[in-house]
């Protein structure tokens, strides 16, 4: 609730700046005397991301994990460097119009020292241009490996792509898949597109073909269509990219034709309320989740534990659902490169550009694996992935079959701009 | 002096409707408007700077939409098409083929304005409900070609668009006054709303010259129209291609300004908007596309900026409840049921009867 | 073989729904001459609500009953409070404000219940049966008897019973009508109501199974539009003819068309029903079945 009150008080601040500024006409050249979003012992840092519309499924519990975070580190650990209390201001975009991400950048940008979570392919497309001009950092929580590369931006997660191959790599070296025929059906949106460039990518690393590549649209009613003409074309391993939503339709389609392929299926593909659905039997014998973080809702880890702690604290109403993970682990990312700025001296955006190029890995207490940042040409994300299964009675309706799967495909995985 | 009063105030000769300002009045306010254009982007900070530029560039748009629903009464869900062949078109002519600043937007503006022609027959057998369908399909077939023909489009991840507003030195993205830096937003603005001013001048030509009366006696009464000669085929055609034009236009300065487009950019919801703000704004009136347009782009922002002292609004929903995006929403809808219920013809009669009853005063009428 | 036939069914039991969506169009069109754009918020409360008697552990069919009476109450007041104010009003300001109230309906689910996945928990389930090596999901023959009965009832009262009479001469000829008695406003709320009733059990339809409940369900109503404008927009059995024939025209391209003409672009199944809808237009502007406008000098 306290986020509420920042946010009117920050915009008062703002109208009563614009004012003051109107006579020099222009904030142009003077980023560097003042440096936003710093006042005081205080850290303020934006997070763009849908909470009303189809999308607040993933943004709401995203938010939720990265405020936790700062919460936990303001109280215990006295704020980031010992000193500087981190705020989140918030503000709420629609996913389906990428014009509101770059608006509410605006509305927000002279009070934020940085972006810590931007949700939407889109979204982060669309600030891209902005972000360099104003020299800004953001932290994007959907993970396009073309961001790998882009000096604005932290991605902390294994991007799309390689969660595809260690996905559908696992299931076909170890996972007793050996030899199937691989296909994929994915969301028309980048970001199916993405998984799909990933398994391709295997399909030429290892020397087979994908049989099928099949899309679909999120308001598509109906699949057995698609269903069927995986099933005709023999699929053994399908590598699933989708929402929430539609998830369940699909499945649900292939467990009443009897089709029980070995479902692989993204990050954001996932949601809890499909453990406890009709297809929960059939999920739980053909579906894993192909993720980051080696034991999510595995108590025996020291880091887990915490996180969950944390989570009975400062979110009490909050089910701490995958997205609520990618909020919290945001937070390691954000605090690493602010901490590496006061570190340095220069807590400018200037400085944070240059300390997010000095940051070389993250700890993150061993929830997931290590994101080499440095100079943005030699970063490299975490290759290896976290095989989940559905097991209804975990935390989160899913539980680990094997961590730190490390495909050698994805090992050579090269990052360069499309 | 009583023949002064007679023509500064009251309608007393034919040539009188077809003056753009017809009284002192009207001369004075455009001058406040002049003012308020070079003052407001120097006042504003950067986001409420963006604010007015979306504005701007919805304004061009409800124009061209008011032509053809407000003048002629088709009511059309594609609009959002023809917004994105303008995006992408000033994607591919600054972007790729390099043509300077007015050449692409004019190109633009002509790409939409083809298209519209192509399709305007079409709307020709169809009328009322049935168009508005039709119209919907065509934006289901507009979608498909933005998210597959890649080459142009970049497919479903979007295209970075390289699309200047410069002319010789002046570069409305780096524009100073004296030593003083102008931010590319007040830019923006300035170069927005000076493109308002043209296209909102020039569509009040059409609309007060012979083209528009033939439109109107279309909405009115096709038959009718038809009957003393008017040509349906040539002013229903010719009032999708310009209305299509101005949709182009807007496109490719939002394409210009955002930077980056993607198919998202252009979808229903973008439809709808328009059209909402020519309704709340007032059929069939240039000035009316425009207050509607700011007044739907601005009020959302404005009630995120008090929404801390609304009851059971939370900013984010982090705490449960409504979250102010949905009120807008809900509002959205509200403001669209109560100005048809309760004013019909949009902030465009209010502002009417504002205006009466300054100009008549101290009588009731 | 096999296969066409399992596609058929898929085609048929979404053309069921379809056609359900269609039938409720159809009822206000004819009463009014409107088309209602806040039918996907009707669908989409009605698939809540349906959820939520569930929930208090309302029995299923009795739930979808409560459901069907909430949202009748609803169309009834839309129809009372606003768009009997707007008798006169040209057809597209009320076409707009059914769109606003589009976005009012949408938000008002989301308040009470957020963004979140609900299962329904109707007692479908996944459950299928097998004929001649065709699975049939025994929610599809619901689907479609659903529509059929509805179609049948529908076809019943506008025939046969006195109502049913009085709504088709409302929608002639109201002047005429309220001459012999028949108040064209009482005959608009029902229109309403009923609109509301088919729209509940398109709902429920739609989030069966594993399919699950979210605001993504009244995006339904976009998809039957070209079905709505096929059959014709007064016209009871256009509507289900032109339910079916998109639902399995939408199935038969996603099954053939899709993977084998990549050259047409992905999800060309998206696309096609309303090629085929503008097609017909352009030979019947009317639609299959609908009835031509006269235009009087």
């Amino acid at each position: 609730m306290s986020l509420v009150t920042v946010q009117v008080r920050s915009l008062v601040g703002s109208g009563a700046l614009a004012v003051a500024l109107a006579a020099c006409a222009g904030a142009g050249g003077d980023a560097a005397a003042r440096t936003p979003g710093i006042s005081g012992d205080t850290i303020y840092i934006g997070a763009l991301t849908p909470l009303s519309d189809a999308v607040a499924v993933i943004g709401k519990p995203m938010l939720a994990g990265l405020t936790a975070y700062f919460d936990k580190v303001n109280a215990e650990g006295g704020g980031v460097a010992g000193k500087y209390k981190v705020k989140i201001l918030a503000e709420d975009i629609t996913y389906a119009n990428p014009s509101t991400g770059a608006q509410k950048y605006q509305k927000i940008r002279d009070q934020v020292a940085l972006f810590g979570l931007v949700v939407g392919t889109d979204q982060v497309n669309g600030l891209l241009p902005l972000l360099a001009e104003d020299t800004v950092m953001a932290v994007p929580t959907t993970f396009d490996a073309e961001w790998v590369r882009n000096e604005n931006l932290l991605p902390w997660g294994p991007p799309y792509q390689l969660q595809a191959i260690n996905g559908v790599g696992h299931a076909l070296t170890s996972g007793g898949y050996a030899g199937k025929t691989v296909c994929t059906l994915t969301l028309a949106t980048g970001y199916g597109q993405a998984t799909v460039e990933g398994v391709e990518y295997l399909a030429k690393n290892m020397g087979f073909t994908v049989a099928v590549n099949a899309t679909f649209k999120q308001d598509d009613q109906e699949f057995v269509a698609p269903v069927t003409q995986l099933k005709n074309a023999g699929c053994a391993v399908v590598m699933l990219a989708s929402l929430p939503g539609v998830t369940g339709k699909v499945l649900g389609t292939a467990a009443q034709l009897g089709y029980a392929p070995r479902w692989v299926g993204t990050t954001p593909s996932w949601h809890h309320a499909l453990a406890a659905s009709p297809i929960k039997d059939y999920l739980v014998k053909n579906y894993w989740m192909s993720g980051a973080g080696p034991a999510l809702g595995d108590t025996t880890q020291a880091g887990v534990r915490t996180m969950l702690a944390v989570q009975a604290k400062y979110a009490p109403n909050q089910q701490p659902d995958f997205y609520y993970y990618a909020g919290y682990f945001a937070g390691f990312t954000v605090q690493a490169v602010l901490e590496q700025a006061v570190k340095s001296g220069t807590l400018t955006r200037a400085g944070l550009k240059a300390a997010s190029q000095l940051v070389t890995t993250v700890p993150s207490d061993g929830l997931f694996g290590e994101y080499k940042y440095g100079a943005v040409s030699a970063r490299d994300p975490q290759r290896s992935a976290t095989i989940f299964k559905v097991n209804p009675a975990a935390s989160i309706g899913l539980e680990v079959v094997v961590a730190d799967v490390l495909i050698p495909a994805a090992q050579s995985y090269a990052f360069s701009k499309r | 002096m009583t023949a002064r009063w007679r023509n500064t105030r009251l309608t007393t000769e034919y040539a009188d409707d077809l003056k753009l300002f017809r009284s002192r009045l009207a001369q004075s306010g455009a001058a406040l408007l002049v003012l308020a254009w070079l003052v407001l982007p120097l006042l504003l900070g950067e986001y409420w700077s963006t604010i007015l530029v979306y504005a701007g560039i919805a304004s061009i748009g409800a124009i061209g939409l008011n032509l053809l629903t407000g003048y002629t009464g088709q009511v059309s869900m594609g609009h959002a098409v023809f917004y994105g062949i303008g995006a992408y078109s000033a994607a591919v002519f600054a972007g790729r083929w390099g043509l300077p600043f007015p050449l692409w937007l004019i190109a633009a503006a002509v790409a939409g304005g083809v298209v519209g022609g192509l399709v305007g027959p079409f709307a020709l057998r169809l009328r009322g409900s049935y168009l508005v369908i039709v119209s919907l399909g065509l934006l289901v077939l507009g979608t498909h070609v933005f998210e597959n023909w890649s080459s142009v489009t970049g497919g479903l991840t979007g295209t970075t668009v390289q699309a200047p507003v410069a002319l010789g030195p002046v570069d409305v993205g780096k524009l100073s006054i004296g030593s003083a830096r102008l931010s590319r937003n007040q830019g923006w603005v300035y170069f927005t709303w000076a493109m308002v001013a043209i296209l909102g001048l020039a569509a009040r030509n059409i609309a007060k010259s012979r083209p528009g009366r033939a439109l109107q006696a279309i909405r009115d009464r096709d038959l009718a129209a038809e009957v003393i000669g008017v040509s349906l085929v040539h002013y229903k055609v010719g009032a999708f291609v310009v209305s299509s034009g101005y949709a182009a236009c807007a496109g490719a300065m939002y394409a210009s300004y955002a930077r980056y487009v993607s198919p998202l950019d252009f979808s229903l919801l973008l439809s709808i908007q328009f059209i909402a703000m020519i309704v709340v704004g007032g059929i069939g009136t240039i000035h009316g596309s425009i207050l509607g347009a700011v007044l739907l782009t601005i009020l959302p922002r404005a009630i995120e900026a008090v929404s801390g002292s609304l009851p059971f609004v939370s900013a984010n929903g982090t705490g449960g409840g409504l979250t102010v995006q949905s009120l807008n929403q809900a509002l959205f809808g509200l403001l669209i049921i109560g100005f048809l219920l309760f004013e019909p013809l949009g902030l465009a009669e209010v502002w009417r009867r504002l205006s009466r009853y300054f100009k008549a005063w101290p009588f009731s009428y | 073989m096999t296969d066409f036939a399992q596609f058929l069914i898929a085609g048929l039991s979404l053309g069921a729904v379809y056609a359900l969506i269609c039938l409720a169009f159809v009822v206000v069109y004819r009463a009014s001459l409107v088309i209602n754009f806040s039918l996907g918020g009707m669908v989409v409360l009605g698939a809540y609500l349906a959820y939520q008697f569930v929930a208090w552990r309302v029995p299923f069919f009795l739930a979808v009953l409560l459901a069907s009476l909430v949202v009748a109450l609803v169309g009834l007041a839309i129809e009372r409070l606003v768009l009997r104010r707007m008798v006169g009003q040209p057809v597209f300001a009320v076409i707009l404000i059914t769109l606003g109230l589009l976005y009012v309906l949408e938000q008002v689910c989301t308040t009470f219940w957020g963004y979140d996945l609900r299962m329904l928990g109707d007692p479908w389930g996944l459950r299928t049966f097998a004929v001649a090596g065709v699975t049939i999901k025994v929610v599809d023959l619901w689907t479609i008897a659903a529509s059929a009965v509805a179609l049948g009832l529908l076809f019943f009262v506008f025939r046969r019973t006195t109502i049913g009479i009085a709504m088709r001469a409302a929608a002639s000829d109201p002047e005429a009508a309220l001459a012999h008695g028949v108040s064209p406003r009482t005959i608009q709320g029902l229109a309403w109501a009923l609109a509301g009733v088919l729209a509940v059990i398109a709902g429920v339809f739609i989030g069966s199974g594993s399919r699950g409940v979210d605001l993504s369900v009244s995006a339904v109503a976009l998809r039957a539009f070209p079905a709505t404008i096929l059959g014709g927009l007064d016209s009871t059995e256009g509507a289900v003819a032109g339910g079916l024939i998109v639902g399995v025209v939408e199935v038969m391209s996603a099954a053939y068309i899709t993977p084998n003409a990549p050259s047409l672009g992905s999800n060309i199944h998206v696309v096609i029903p309303y090629l085929l809808m503008i097609a017909v237009m352009l030979v019947r502007p009317y639609g299959l079945f609908g009835t031509a406008e006269v235009r009087r000098a």
